[in-house]
């Protein structure tokens, strides 16, 4: 703590130190020894002048804006009208939609999270070996992640329509494809497999960049105290690389909670069949610009916030250390 | 993956298995991850009877440009005007954050000035925010300062991002203290250390900043698809979603629209892969 708090008062830190330790630094007062510098207080407040007007006006008082809203009734025009919880009454307790909504939305994080985490885990592991290609095989799974969401829902769409190459594999190998997206028990799962596809390779470069830290040796001692290769990964490898995995679970859960693009698209924003589709921010985002109700969507929002939030506390704690 | 130690012959034969496997999976995943691209593109050059079979063509039996510049086809639909929009926003977004997110880093790295660290965790605090509960109010505000529908609209809510800030943070601490000491002493002020010493010494980081950026702000479709609510100001991901909710059963028109929308990326990626790759796993391990 000594040497970080040097560093950041401009005394020159040890040989190592700087870059290497993550700085905390103190939330108030100065440091002791030196005074502030009248250029660095008026150039400092001037360079974080403009991002810290946009991130008041659209996230901290958007926020808070939103949290009001959800006490209103409002269509933008007219002038709120206080209702009480009479917003969030209507979601919780009469709208089954939005229970459908919560619904699709978990189950939608849990699977999709579940599998493109195992399956990135899987690849890296494997990529991480003294593997030929290693960096095409890296490029090529990481492409579908920078590619247009809306692009990719349209090709996925194509592939899954009744008529489409899916089926037709399907049809070569003796099965009868399901109308996939026509279908409620399978649309939602179509959006999955999309999904899946899309984020695997991101997450297999991050747990790549984690794997490439394990020491080899740590593994060979592993392997010669006679632990099998699973044992080995589940004991050794894992432990070690916690943090990537937090990561990689954290924001999986956070993105899948907040799933939109995909079903939009390839619900043509309906979010059916039989809402089959609808996720919570498509609920948000119809409540809003195609009903008008922006004091419901508000409320929705304000709960998928609350989500969001438990969610990480939660893997936090699951993932804690020891 | 498990193997016995000990009985050499065993091992290598096992060795072979075990890598042919590997490859096995590394290559079927690569064909997995290219056809639906192959896929499009492809179709993108057949007729709409040919697109519609359900026993596929692989390569187009009949190749027409067709989708792409006959009636209907996105050279004549309002695709070029798309294009044109999304260009002029991704350019001044990314130049906005590289701007604005490295003068903030650089005041939050290297300056002091109170409330420096309170205002930091407010910076990442802003991370914790989901883009749902910020629909309602962006809308508002925009509608209030009467810029929907304007390029300001598509920009200026999106010219900073407290990923930036934090990753030319992060980038402007790994510089050596010592190099603006000296430049100090020559009379430099904090202005002309950030812009002629920090800046040019952080291309990396600002190479990352700007791909990812652009690639972000290109791909961006739920914000400006209520900012721009008049098809004169579509962007292509939203032009391309109207377009494909009015005609969706066009499909080599759609695949040919979808590969207006990829392949800029693509030919970005190919270029700076490696920034993206970089900006990824710095962003993940340290973050």
């Amino acid at each position: 703590m000594e040497t970080i708090q040097r560093s950041e008062s401009g005394m020159p830190a040890p040989v190592g130190a700087r870059g290497l330790v993550p700085r905390m630094p103190r939330l108030w007062g100065r440091s002791r020894h030196q005074a502030y510098k009248r250029e660095d207080v008026v150039m400092g407040y001037l360079f974080v002048l403009f991002p810290f007007v946009i991130f008041l006006t659209f996230s901290i008082a958007g926020m808070l804006f939103d949290f009001w809203v959800s006490f209103h009734s409002w269509n933008v025009i007219d002038t709120p009208v206080s209702v009480g919880s009479a917003n969030y009454n209507y979601i919780f307790r009469q709208d089954p939609v939005f229970w459908t909504a919560v619904e699709n939305t978990v189950q939608y994080s849990v699977i999709v999270v579940f599998f493109q985490t195992i399956i990135a885990f899987t690849l890296a592991l494997i990529v991480n070996q003294n593997i030929r290609g290693r960096t095409f095989f890296r490029t090529t799974f990481y492409f579908p992640s920078v590619t247009s969401s809306v692009a990719i829902s349209l090709l996925f769409l194509y592939l899954f329509n009744n008529l489409g190459l899916i089926n037709y594999v399907l049809s070569d190998v003796g099965i009868t494809g399901p109308n996939w997206l026509g279908d409620p028990a399978f649309a939602l799962k179509s959006i999955m497999g999309l999904n899946i596809w899309t984020t695997t390779g991101t997450l297999m470069v991050i747990f790549l960049a984690a794997l490439q830290d394990v020491p080899r040796d740590t593994l060979e001692a592993a392997a010669i105290d006679g632990a099998t290769g699973a044992q080995a990964v589940w004991r050794v490898v894992v432990p070690q690389i916690r943090p990537a995995i937090f990561f990689v679970v954290a924001t999986g859960i956070i993105g899948t909670l907040q799933v939109f693009d995909q079903a939009f698209i390839m619900s043509q924003g309906s979010g059916g069949p039989e809402n089959s589709t609808m996720t919570a921010v498509l609920y948000i985002y119809n409540m809003a610009f195609a009903n008008g109700y922006y004091g419901v969507a508000a409320a929705a929002s304000f709960t998928l916030f609350v989500v969001i939030f438990a969610a990480t506390l939660l893997i936090r704690w699951l993932l804690r250390e020891g | 993956m498990a193997y016995q130690v000990g009985v050499h012959r065993v091992v290598g034969r096992w060795e072979v298995t075990r890598r042919t496997v590997f490859y096995v999976i590394l290559v079927g995943y690569s064909i997995i991850t290219a056809i639906p691209f192959l896929w499009a593109l492809s179709t993108s050059f057949k007729t709409e009877a040919e697109a519609s079979r359900f026993i596929p063509t692989g390569l187009p039996v009949h190749p027409t440009l067709s989708a792409w510049n006959g009636p209907n086809g996105v050279f004549s639909a309002d695709f070029p005007h798309y294009f044109f929009n999304s260009a002029v926003v991704a350019v001044i977004v990314t130049v906005g954050n590289l701007l604005f997110d490295s003068l903030a880093g650089y005041a939050f790295a290297r300056m002091r000035f109170p409330g420096r660290n309170v205002l930091f965790f407010m910076v990442l605090g802003t991370m914790m925010v989901p883009v749902a509960m910020t629909l309602v109010p962006v809308f508002v505000i925009l509608t209030k300062l009467g810029w929907i529908n304007t390029y300001q609209g598509l920009t200026v809510p999106f010219m900073v991002s407290a990923f930036g800030i934090f990753l030319m943070r992060q980038f402007f601490q790994s510089i050596p203290i010592e190099i603006e000491e000296a430049a100090r002493i020559d009379g430099l002020s904090r202005f002309g250390m950030y812009w002629r010493l920090a800046l040019p010494l952080s291309r990396p980081a600002l190479a990352t900043l700007a791909v990812l950026t652009f690639q972000g702000s290109w791909d961006s479709f739920m914000m400006p698809s209520f900012i721009a609510s008049s098809n004169s100001m579509a962007t292509l991901p939203v032009g391309l979603q109207r377009f494909s909710f009015q005609y969706l059963t066009l499909w080599p028109q759609v695949m040919a629209g979808s590969m207006v929308v990829i392949i800029p990326i693509l030919i970005i990626y190919i270029f700076a892969q490696r920034f993206f790759v970089e900006g990824m796993s710095s962003g993940a391990v340290k973050g």
